[in-house]
């Protein structure tokens, strides 16, 4: 099964060296259109794509603007979540994850340190 | 018992733009061929290190796409992509719109080869594999 996945960046503020996307549940499973694409207000230099993680190197305290889109790939039985760390924001929203569900795009804010399970995940 | 297994070559795949280099358009592709395609691992992550400047990034299978705003941005570093190849091919690696010196790294079974990686210029990553 296997489905896009997109986090928002709504503004956080980067707490370390190192803002990480983490999985669970699920992988993420590159086919010829589709992989991990990152869109940033604020261009990056590093990054680390794994199977089961992201990690993008930045400056203390950078600020967050934009998109990570991950095609992702599960089998039957498993529950995907995600895991965002390293970025705050004053609300404790620096993010949201938006995922197919059979009643359409689910989105809830993606707080820091917090697995969120993506409940009713699809293969879109 | 009779038959045989192949196993598919893996390795990692290291592009290295020295000081100077500069990306020449606001995208630029690396694209794999010859039956070859990136492979995401818990143990080997597609890696960018250095100064690999990009305010998008879209990485599929057999294509990385780098896109800046300008048509010129600056490049000092490597990009590590794990890649695998059909048993029996050989990968192709093809980057397009930068310049400077640039150097393709590969595993082979008697160690790693480096090449220097013309732009547009498709490049046979022979004896590919560790």
């Amino acid at each position: 099964m296997s489905a896009n996945v997109t986090i928002n960046f709504a503004s956080g503020s980067a707490t370390s060296s190192t803002v990480e996307v983490m999985l669970s549940g699920c992988t993420i499973s590159p086919s010829a259109v589709a992989g991990a694409s990152v869109s940033m207000a604020s261009a990056l230099t590093n990054i680390s794509v794994f199977a089961g993680q992201v990690m993008i190197a930045t400056a203390y305290n950078a600020q967050f603007n934009g998109s990570l889109t991950m095609a992702i790939g599960w089998t039957s039985g498993q529950q995907p979540s995600v895991t965002l760390n390293n970025i705050s924001n004053p609300s404790n929203s620096p993010a949201t994850v938006m995922w197919p569900t059979a009643n359409g795009p689910q989105i809830q804010i993606l707080s820091p340190g917090n697995p969120l399970t993506l409940n009713g995940i699809v293969s879109s | 018992m009779s038959g045989s297994s192949t196993t598919n070559p893996t390795g990692s795949i290291i592009i290295t733009y020295a000081p100077g280099a500069q990306f020449t358009s606001t995208n630029s592709t690396i694209v794999v061929g010859g039956n070859g395609a990136f492979l995401l691992q818990n143990s080997a992550p597609l890696l960018f290190a250095g100064t690999i400047t990009f305010a998008q990034l879209s990485i599929s299978t057999v294509q990385i796409m780098i896109s800046n705003t300008s048509s010129t941005t600056p490049v000092n570093g490597a990009i590590t992509i794990p890649v695998t190849v059909k048993s029996g091919n050989v990968p192709t690696i093809t980057a397009t719109n930068f310049s400077g010196a640039v150097e393709v790294q590969w595993p082979t079974p008697n160690g790693q080869q480096t090449q220097t990686l013309s732009p547009s210029d498709t490049f046979y990553l022979n004896n590919f594999g560790s």
